[in-house]
């Protein structure tokens, strides 16, 4: 169940350090020059409609993460908080982008509680709300050109999940026991 | 007689959607209308108490079977063929029953030939399915798809056949390239019996992919090998990459293989 905290939240003051998180799947076809098959025919800056995918709505909202300066959720638990939730141990793609991104592009978002292991991680939980098809083809876009899109490796996003459960972020009792074996297999714990 | 291979009470409800998909070829809406129809030994869980005990205890419930009984006189032949699950990560808990195979009265080794046959098709129908069905799917990295599920049930089961046609499928059929990266990264994850070597050597042949997003699913799918014998094979690959972020990426599942 999701939990509206507030319906609106005041774009952050620019002097105020933070980022925003957003999953991907295919980070390949996230590139700001585009390489390859694709470079015969899309512009610089340009975002392939297959990219889309990776940002497919629900309900006309998107799921992100808001990564603040003075949060305890730092990259590294978010990331954590997020890949123990999946089913097996998996490279992890992301792209991270300044919150102002969203204010230029008058996409509004609300603060909702995350599902995840990590309570903290869950607090900075954003859902941008009311997209209409052009605002998610401009947000794509706008991540292509100005996003940093970055990928952490399987045995990475394990270590990430086996500091927060060191930490105490995430309760061990409650990881899948497949995410268990698999990073005992790849000697991470 | 019928062969058992596993019990069905505790199968997951997402197991089913996927059994009932490929093998009825009926969409998965379909849930809502037969709630109680399982794909299971008996096919159905919601029948009266001997529908219930024949699902049980994997006595014949089609009607081909009847026919089958009169033909297998002569020939010790199990009556259905099934697959046990046990995808990549979860439990050996449903059935998956093939088509009803068709045996002709015979010498037991064309009887055999006429079996292994019928398996092979069997088998490539139930690949095929998986394909079509998804086409609809969304694929997301980290969790199991009906389609990584699926293929995992049939290469358990049957290792070298199934491969064998999941093969020739990959290089015969158009697929989508979202779907093509599902599978480079099951075949990563998949521990087979006895086609570890042949996953490689697929897996390695699609790092030579025109497309960027294809080569990188395959040194994804190398990484989640963890087979050294791709270091090699990846040294190369990255010395004439042209794609500088893939090559970076692959550079990391190099670095992390030599570990």
């Amino acid at each position: 169940m999701t939990v509206v905290l507030e319906f609106f939240e005041p774009p952050l003051p620019p002097t105020h350090m933070a980022t925003v998180l957003r999953k991907l799947d295919r980070k390949q076809l996230w590139n700001k020059k585009p390489e390859g098959d694709l470079a015969s025919w899309l512009q610089e800056g340009e975002l392939p409609a297959d990219a889309l995918q990776d940002i497919k709505t629900d309900s006309n909202r998107l799921s992100v993460f808001l990564i603040d300066d003075g949060s305890p959720a730092t990259l590294e638990r978010v990331i954590g908080a997020l890949a123990v939730k999946r089913q097996y141990l998996a490279k992890f793609d992301y792209v991270l982008f300044n919150p102002a991104l969203l204010a230029e592009l008058g996409i509004e978002w609300e603060a909702t509680l995350g599902d995840t292991l990590d309570v903290a991680v869950n607090a900075c939980h954003r859902d941008l709300v009311k997209l209409t098809a052009i605002k998610l083809a401009d947000f794509g876009t706008s991540l292509v050109r100005k996003g940093n899109v970055e990928r952490k490796s399987d045995r990475e996003a394990g270590r990430c999940i086996n500091d927060s459960i060191q930490a105490k972020f995430i309760d061990v009792a409650k990881v899948p026991i497949q995410i268990v074996q698999q990073m005992v297999e790849r000697g991470i714990q | 007689m019928t062969q058992q291979v596993a019990p069905i009470g505790d199968e997951d409800r997402r197991e089913r959607y996927v059994l009932r998909s490929v093998f009825e070829g009926i969409n998965f809406a379909k849930e809502a209308l037969y709630p109680n129809r399982t794909s299971g030994v008996g096919r159905s869980t919601g029948l009266d108490a001997l529908g219930a005990t024949y699902a049980l205890l994997g006595d014949p419930i089609n009607p081909w079977v009847v026919n089958l009984y009169d033909l297998s006189g002569a020939i010790e032949v199990p009556d259905r063929l099934m697959f046990l699950s046990s995808g990549t990560n979860l439990p050996n808990a449903f059935v998956v029953e093939l088509d009803p195979p068709f045996y002709h009265v015979g010498t037991a080794g064309v009887s055999r030939a006429v079996e292994g046959a019928s398996v092979r098709e069997s088998l490539r129908k139930t690949i095929d399915r998986l394909f079509v069905t998804a086409e609809g799917e969304h694929f997301e990295d980290g969790m199991e798809s009906n389609l990584t599920i699926g293929l995992a049930t049939v290469l358990r089961q049957y290792p070298r056949e199934a491969f064998g046609i999941l093969k020739a499928e990959l290089s015969v059929r158009r697929l989508s390239l979202r779907i093509l990266i599902e599978v480079l990264h099951f075949l990563g994850r998949f521990k087979g019996r006895g086609t570890a070597d042949e996953q490689f050597g697929v897996v390695t042949a699609y790092l030579y992919h025109t497309s960027p997003v294809i080569r990188d699913a395959a040194a994804v799918a190398l990484a989640y090998m963890r087979d050294k014998r791709a270091i090699p094979v990846l040294e190369k690959v990255i010395a004439s990459e042209k794609v500088n972020s893939l090559r970076e990426d692959m550079k990391v599942v190099l670095a992390e293989l030599k570990m």
